[in-house]
């Protein structure tokens, strides 16, 4: 019973950090707990095995099972939406004439490996963080055309 | 059914993605490193990106493998040819970063931008493929506020 306890109170621990993780209002310090609670191969969720695949925790063997999770309609709801689907083709086509937008459906998933990610926080996250990485190399071009310029200023002024 | 649903997917697939798709880089996203348990690919349209001028984000994120580095970046170049504004910073002969801002489409800005950390002690290879009403300023605003 007390191991029990435990489980669950660190499942909801680590359920804790990732939601914070993912909202960027994690501090270093559980920023730290949260890739170290990861670690620890017997606490499992959808939400942590997506978090570990995120966050590059790949457990062997489990990436493949979360993608083969998906969840499936029922027969009549499978017609119906074969029916959505073209109706949305067809209108769709009538769209694509030179000249007009595109038009564009709402998608936010990220495949990292062979697991698919589908939370739009954590795909939102990943884009803010290759988004950081580029801002990075541009502020360092940025650096180096002004320091060249400087330099060009330097000898100018002599 | 379901076969009839996949073909209609990636009927609809091919129609929406054409813009990027008429691009070289196109065929550096979807299945040629998607399987790659070192690789992201994240792919965003619509409302997700509301607030940012965009209307469409996809990336390609490739861990380790410098060897891949040339093939994407010469991709890269090919598409920038045409650039109507280019950003690109070389080191040891090779492109590090690269940011290209492409003629419209559809009334569509659209952007390139390509990393290669390996070139600075770091291990990753990066594409993005973006579009939208965002101008080049707001472009720049957005990868320098993260």
């Amino acid at each position: 019973m007390n191991i029990m306890k435990q489980s669950d109170h660190d499942i909801k621990r680590l359920h804790r950090l990732i939601e914070r993780y993912f909202d960027a209002t994690a501090t270093s310090a559980e920023e730290a707990e949260l890739r170290r609670r990861l670690t620890d191969t017997s606490l499992t969720s959808p939400e942590i095995e997506e978090a570990r695949a995120v966050m590059g925790f790949f457990v062997a063997g489990r990436s493949r099972k979360k993608a083969s999770r998906r969840y499936h309609l029922p027969a009549g709801w499978q017609r119906a939406a074969a029916a959505v689907a073209i109706a949305a083709v067809c209108g769709i086509a009538m769209l694509k004439m030179p000249g007009r937008d595109a038009d564009m459906a709402d998608r936010c998933v990220a495949y990292v490996g062979s697991t698919e990610v589908t939370d739009n926080r954590m795909v939102l996250a990943m884009m803010r963080s290759e988004l950081n990485d580029l801002g990075e190399a541009s502020a360092e071009v940025h650096n180096d055309i002004g320091g060249q310029l400087s330099i060009f200023a330097n000898e100018l002024s002599l | 059914m379901k076969k009839i649903i996949i073909l209609l997917t990636l009927i609809y697939a091919v129609t929406a993605a054409s813009a990027q798709n008429s691009l070289n880089i196109g065929k550096l996203f979807g299945d040629k490193y998607r399987q790659n348990e070192n690789t992201t690919e994240t792919i965003i349209s619509g409302d997700a990106l509301k607030g940012t001028g965009l209307d469409f984000y996809r990336s390609l994120v490739i861990n380790g493998s410098p060897e891949l580095a040339d093939e994407i970046s010469s991709t890269v170049m090919k598409d920038g040819n045409d650039a109507v504004s280019r950003e690109v910073k070389y080191i040891d002969g090779k492109i590090y970063y690269a940011r290209f801002m492409l003629k419209p489409e559809r009334k569509s800005n659209r952007y390139i931008l390509f990393l290669n950390t390996h070139l600075k002690g770091g291990n990753r290879i990066m594409l993005l493929y973006m579009t939208g009403k965002a101008d080049l300023e707001e472009i720049k605003k957005l990868i320098n506020k993260q």
